[in-house]
């Protein structure tokens, strides 16, 4: 009978133990794959047909177990804690689907702009974000901002990959630079790209996809510029396809049929041309410009002057203070190897522009310098409340605008060289973007058209840089006031040494020698009271 | 309530006659102050934005490591010294003790915050620091403390030994703070499992507050882990009634 019963609580303690064995090989796959697999499934059949087989081998020592005072009180109390943490289970998740939150910030700065919120109430329909992201801190500001999104409306739906472990998933979204993020926004059918995390940049994604018609950008033709049909080298029929998947139409423009710029016109392009264009029509693009159009010039180096167009060169010298300087750059510093000729940029200056780059790259093929003429330097008076002129691409200090062409002419047996009086040292600016005192009229001056051609456009973020050109440049008026709010105001100085030193006498050394000091005096006065 | 704040009183008299009190309080706001005194040349020379973000979560760092320290003696040394009993059969319930010795812990916790007030108004001296994210930080202080005092005294109730305690304190508070979001931030971790641990990670919420927002969200966690973790510290102490 002893016997018997010491052997059958042998049992019952390795079926309980056996019983563990199957709960924790069933736990750690659970938590290894993340699911429930057929192991994970096993281990847990196991484990509950071990514990019932100890119900019926030691009915007595499970009675016992179930009816003990400890057991009673102690499920009791277990039960209340359970009871408890279910509350503050519904609780938190409460909060969860309906945060509140208030923004302490003096600038509000952890707050959507009102441009935003008012973007967002134009909204109907679900907005579905399909966001890449290698980095989790990138990935976890993202979702913080997104949430502030989805605070004001609900109808969001986030999702995010690790394109590096989800290889499928970015295959089939077409990602394929996983070092930087990429943010898909889809509504109504659309979508839209970006590779930067900021309000600006999804609220203007936003903008675009909820435009009802397609902005209309024209490319000016009859003066043999690159051509949206050519698929050789030089032209540029592969951005034409990527503007129309990025929701663009394009059109070409011929300026001496058409009196006007077409009045559903988002932009003007000019891109590369060989001959100049006539008064007539640098008049009309003018006056569409004037009038809050953009434009978009992408003007190459000319060896021959007969290339250049002077009744173009006089609207910008006059209306806008800005100059194609007759030069080539050459930067030893920052190049495409071998040729010094095809500067790389990798920083856009304080563009909004260069801000949805992310730090992507880009690269020009033999450019010419963008001058800003001051009006001290006095070719006008004409020139209206000065534009504001921001560089987009600078190239380094190492780097000149050659002005020789003769010396240009013997490239690749020997190279030009600095000379100075006659060149300009760098930097230089070979791309640069131009709004109004309004910020109506808006300008994006390219001193090179390569990039964009077919040779260059697929290369490093060349099509990029064109696309998000064109999108500043056929910005709506709302956004532009969505420039990130600086915090220029707050600052602290300390000037000299001496109160440097002060500081750290009295937060480091007094401060923590004044406590001990009342410590002692308090010992003190107790060890007198005794 | 009067007993609640009988036994508050008591346990912060005994903190302040014994030295070990000073010398904690005196190591918190050397080290803060060195750690507060760096983040300041660093703004300096670098012409960053005045704030107190870093020496805020620096604090709180510590505090995961120093809470315990505060706590462990509370109710491990009642017990060790066979004083517990005593306590348990007076007329004190259960919970006005727990509170009352939480109280305490929270009173020296704040004696040793509040001299760490002269950070941002060095920062106000010297430049004009945003007061919104100041304030909102040290709400942030005051909360996540009462999380590790919590999660200490519960590891007190816990053991009669206080060394024991503050490992226990230490390692609980640890958890909290990195261990249990730590596989949300693994890339192939589903989201929706990640958005929960990163719902219960600790070190998650301190973000809003020392940025500058007061979100419902945070401030519900912090006092559902305070309120969770006090309420099964009174169970524990009740054990102690009808355990042989």
């Amino acid at each position: 009978m002893n016997g018997n019963e010491s052997r059958r609580e042998r049992i019952g303690n390795i079926l309980l133990t056996l019983a563990l064995v199957g709960l924790a090989a069933g736990v750690g796959t659970l938590l290894v794959e993340r699911r429930l697999t057929l192991v994970g499934e096993i281990g847990f059949g196991v484990a509950g047909a071990l514990l019932l087989t100890f119900v019926i081998v030691e009915p007595a020592r499970t009675r016992i177990w179930i009816t003990s005072r400890q057991v009673r009180y102690g499920s009791n109390a277990l039960m209340m804690s359970l009871i408890l943490l279910a509350i503050l289970s519904v609780g938190n998740f409460l909060a969860d689907r309906h945060p509140y939150r208030i923004d302490v910030t003096a600038n509000r700065s952890l707050s959507l702009a009102p441009q935003t919120v008012d973007v967002l109430d134009t909204l109907e329909g679900p907005v579905r974000v399909v966001g890449f992201f290698t980095s989790p801190t990138t990935r976890d500001r993202a979702a913080d901002l997104l949430d502030q999104y989805r605070y004001h409306y609900p109808d969001l739906a986030v999702e995010f990959h690790d394109p590096a472990v989800e290889y499928s998933q970015a295959l089939e979204w077409g990602v394929t630079d996983t070092w930087r993020p990429t943010l898909f926004i889809l509504y109504e059918g659309r979508q839209e790209k970006i590779n930067v995390v900021s309000e600006r940049e999804i609220t203007s994604a936003l903008v675009r996809l909820s435009r009802e018609t397609r902005p209309v950008v024209y490319f000016l033709t009859g003066h043999g510029e690159r051509d949206l049909e050519d698929p050789g080298d030089g032209g540029l029929s592969t951005l034409g396809e990527r503007l129309e998947e990025e929701g663009f139409q394009v059109a070409p423009l011929n300026l001496l049929i058409t009196a006007t710029v077409p009045a559903d016109a988002s932009a003007v392009v000019i891109a590369g041309p060989r001959r100049p264009l006539s008064q007539e029509e640098v008049d009309r693009l003018a006056a569409y410009v004037d009038d809050g159009g953009a434009a978009m010039l992408l003007l190459d180096p000319a060896p021959d002057p007969e290339m250049e167009s002077p009744a173009l060169a006089d609207w910008l010298a006059d209306r806008w203070g800005v100059a194609f300087r007759e030069d080539l750059v050459i930067d030893p510093a920052s190049y495409i190897y071998p040729m010094p000729t095809i500067p790389v940029a990798v920083s856009y200056g304080n563009s909004p522009i260069g801000r949805g780059m992310g730090g992507a790259g880009t690269y020009f093929v033999e450019a010419r310098s963008i001058v800003q003429i001051t009006a001290t330097q006095g070719t006008t008076d004409t020139l209206a409340a000065s534009p504001y002129f921001v560089p987009l691409v600078q190239t380094s200090t190492e780097s000149w605008g050659e002005t020789s062409w003769a010396q240009l002419a013997k490239i690749p047996e020997t190279w030009p060289s600095y000379d100075d009086g006659e060149d300009v040292q760098g930097p230089l600016d070979i791309a640069v973007t131009l709004e109004d005192a309004e910020g109506e009229a808006r300008l994006a001056l390219f001193g090179d058209s390569h990039f964009c051609a077919n040779m260059a456009v697929r290369d490093l973020a060349n099509g990029d840089l064109f696309i998000n050109t064109l999108n500043w440049l056929t910005e709506d008026e709302e956004l532009i006031s969505l420039r990130p709010q600086s915090d220029v105001d707050r600052y602290v100085t300390i000037q000299s040494n001496l109160v440097r030193n002060g500081i750290f006498a009295v937060l480091v050394v007094l401060v923590p020698l004044a406590v001990l000091g009342i410590g002692g005096l308090v010992m003190l006065v107790r060890r007198a009271r005794r | 309530m009067r007993n609640l704040f009988a036994i508050a009183k008591r346990e912060v008299q005994s903190y302040l006659v014994s030295p070990v009190a000073y010398l904690v309080i005196a190591a918190f706001l050397l080290v803060s102050g060195l750690y507060f005194w760096l983040t300041l040349g660093w703004m300096v020379q670098y012409r960053e934005v005045p704030t107190m973000r870093y020496t805020i979560e620096f604090m709180i760092v510590i505090f995961v490591f120093a809470a315990p320290l505060l706590t462990m003696r509370l109710l491990a040394q009642e017990r060790r010294m066979g004083t517990l009993e005593l306590v348990l059969t007076s007329p004190v319930q259960d919970w006005e003790l727990v509170m009352g010795k939480f109280c305490a812990g929270l009173a020296l916790y704040l004696m040793m915050v509040i001299p760490t007030l002269l950070f941002p108004l060095t920062l106000e001296v010297f430049g004009n620091p945003d007061w919104g994210p100041v304030l909102s930080g040290y709400l942030g202080l005051l909360l996540f403390g009462a999380v590790l005092l919590s999660v200490g005294l519960f590891a007190s109730a816990l053991t009669q030994n206080q060394i024991v305690a503050a490992v226990l304190g230490v390692a609980g508070n640890l958890l909290l703070w990195f261990f249990v979001g730590a596989p949300a931030y693994n890339p192939g971790i589903s989201p929706r499992v990640a958005h929960i641990l990163r719902m219960l990670d600790l070190r998650a919420h301190l973000q809003t507050f020392v940025s500058g927002a007061l979100d419902t969200r945070d401030i519900v966690y912090c006092l559902s882990v305070t309120v969770f973790f006090l309420f099964i510290t009174t169970r524990i102490l009740e054990a102690r009634r009808w355990r042989a």
